[in-house]
């Protein structure tokens, strides 16, 4: 082998490595792949709607389980994972912007589920707070007057009652600070209150203080569950990727136009290639002949 | 992650709204890996010692668990809480009294690298197990990559997932069977809801979807005295004082048969842990007839394990 084929080899192996490198670069963005991610990104702000709406639906009494609401959570972890590290990956292909948003946004939903869990567990003790109290309070208020209960006990009973019952639907601060005052006055009555009713009466207060106490919790978990900034995030991160999805596809086209010509010049550089070996090779044939015509001439 | 399939006849409209909800009766798992996973559950090769296997302190054959306060591992070690059954785990939203693991895959590493429980590790195991070419090749059929921690988690946990308690006599009865319940058994039911148990124990697996505390009328650790770090619960996990004394609420299902109670095991019986919580979460001395009709309720919540047992 000659120079010459030396160089056109080592030519064409260049090319070709250019041809692979652009050919790469032409492969990144993949259809099937992008369609999945806006679904996965689209599902993502679905889900973080959904939990809201669990939470309203378990907090008005609606749903009376907390299941929907662990099932829309485990989802949302299982798409976060995906575009992390699954089949909808976008995390770790160069874009800073679109790595952060997907950090920011895992970390909202682990402390969204902390929210979330002590929403669970302070809702389920209110309800039964919300069930025992005015049960308690009034049958105090039936027995009070045969157990020996001053009238000013009762009084201050069936006020709390009210004032109590009135803030869990209708939370706001004077009604909280109602509510306040009225039990600082039944508890500076119990004790002079009949030995019989002390049991009840206390149990009474620590339901009383359970919803007074969880119904204000719950109004400041429900405001920040769902005023959490996931929402947006999301919303930045399908945007974000969009605009990283419309750049890749123009690097893409100018790559597969580069691929493209650069395949052409190759082929068309091969053919000259072979056509030039085809001739060099007629050549080679007849100078032979040539040469026995001369010699016999 | 498993995926739970009711036929549309199975969910009558009434149980739409309901705050417990009937087990599917079919449970879609690729029964190779349940199988696999079955034989590792059951494989002593995962403790230090070759002589402890996760079955031991979750009897698959009994109630998934071991019936003793606390469970006993390598070298006669003692677990810090009561083993819970491995029953309807997979239904659970977090794994361990204290929820320190999301998943079954993950609850794994829990108790295989515990000093007290199985005092192992992944690189001890996983040389024995590939020195076992049944097991390598049973790996190999369904894992393209072969034995690999994942793999092994991922076998166990999906056995887990298998073991439901299905077609329990509640079930039945949400599923609208009517006479599934006595009389008395429905009476149960009613107060379960009325006094307010239904307010943590709710969803399919009638509990473990949510943290509570323990004691939250009364102070349940002042009076029993004696405790440990185990008994701060959820704190030893997020060190917030909020959590302290804060529970996985557990599941109900099959509870007739997994005495001894709650996380410390100190209640024997059944009547004992309905009249503890009565006292300590719901702030009222139950009745006799109440804990009665508590425990008749319970009852119809055992459920038939479908998953192959060996």
């Amino acid at each position: 082998m000659n120079k010459r084929w030396i160089y056109h080899a080592l030519a064409i192996t260049v090319a070709s490595a250019g041809l692979a490198a652009l050919y790469v670069n032409v492969e990144v963005v993949a259809q099937n792949h992008h369609i999945q991610v806006v679904n996965e990104l689209q599902d993502l702000k679905r889900k973080d709607a959904t939990l809201n709406t669990n939470v309203f639906s378990i907090r008005s009494g609606l749903t009376k389980h907390y299941d929907d609401l662990v099932k829309t959570n485990s989802e949302t972890e299982a798409i976060i994972a995906d575009l992390r590290e699954g089949k909808s990956r976008i995390v770790g292909y160069g874009n800073s912007d679109i790595n952060q948003l997907v950090k920011q946004y895992e970390g909202l939903h682990v402390k969204r589920n902390v929210l979330i869990d002590r929403f669970k567990t302070r809702n389920s003790t209110l309800r039964n707070g919300v069930y025992y109290f005015p049960l308690i309070a009034t049958e105090i208020v039936r027995r009070g007057p045969e157990a020996g209960a001053s009238k000013e006990l009762i009084v201050s009973i069936e006020q709390l009652l009210k004032s109590l019952m009135s803030y869990y639907i209708n939370s706001n601060k004077a009604v909280y600070d109602n509510v306040r005052n009225d039990m600082q006055n039944v508890t500076n009555l119990m004790a002079a209150a009949p030995e019989v009713l002390r049991p009840r009466l206390l149990e009474m207060m620590k339901h009383a203080t359970v919803v007074l106490w969880h119904k204000r919790e719950i109004d400041g978990l429900l405001r920040q569950i769902t005023s959490a900034e996931s929402a947006s995030v999301a919303d930045s991160l399908f945007h974000v990727y969009q605009i990283d999805h419309r750049n890749a596809e123009k690097r893409t086209k100018v790559y597969r136009a580069g691929f493209y010509m650069g395949s052409s010049a190759v082929i068309c550089y091969m053919i000259f290639l072979i056509i030039g070996w085809f001739q060099n090779r007629s050549r080679r044939r007849a100078a032979p002949a040539q040469q026995t015509t001369a010699l016999a001439q | 992650m498993a995926k739970l399939v009711d036929s549309p006849t199975e969910s009558p409209a009434a149980v739409v709204n309901s705050p417990i909800l009937p087990l599917p009766l079919t449970i879609q798992l690729d029964p190779a890996k349940v199988a696999l996973g079955n034989k590792l559950f059951h494989d002593p090769r995962l403790s230090s010692n070759d002589k402890i296997s996760c079955a031991s302190c979750h009897d698959i054959n009994t109630n998934g668990a071991d019936n003793k306060a606390v469970s006993t591992g390598i070298n006669g070690g003692q677990t810090a809480v009561n083993s819970p059954t491995v029953f309807n785990s997979g239904l659970n939203f977090m794994q361990f009294w204290d929820g320190r693991a999301d998943t079954l895959e993950q609850q794994v590493d829990g108790p295989v690298h515990h000093p007290g429980e199985m005092g192992s590790n992944w690189r001890q195991i996983l040389p024995k197990l590939r020195a076992d070419a049944a097991i390598t090749q049973n790996f190999k059929n369904l894992y393209s990559d072969g034995i690999t921690v994942a793999n092994i988690k991922d076998a166990i946990a999906i056995f887990e997932r298998s073991l439901i308690t299905v077609n329990s006599r509640f079930d039945r009865y949400l599923r609208g069977e009517r006479n599934a319940l006595t009389k008395s058994e429905q009476r149960g039911y009613q107060l379960f809801s009325d006094l307010g148990c239904i307010s943590c124990h709710q969803g399919q697996a009638v509990g473990g979807n949510m943290f509570q505390k323990f004691g939250v009328i009364g102070d349940y650790f002042k009076d029993r005295g004696n405790i440990t770090q185990a008994d701060y619960g959820r704190y030893n996990v997020t060190g917030d004082e909020a959590d302290k004394h804060v529970f996985k609420v557990p599941s109900l299902r099959n509870v007739e048969l997994t005495a001894p109670y709650f996380h410390d095991g100190s209640a024997k019986t059944l009547q004992d842990a309905v009249a503890v919580m009565g006292k300590y979460q719901l702030g009222r001395p139950l009745k006799d007839f109440e804990v009665k009709g508590l425990v008749a309720f319970l009852k119809t919540l055992t459920g038939e394990v479908r998953s192959t047992r060996r």
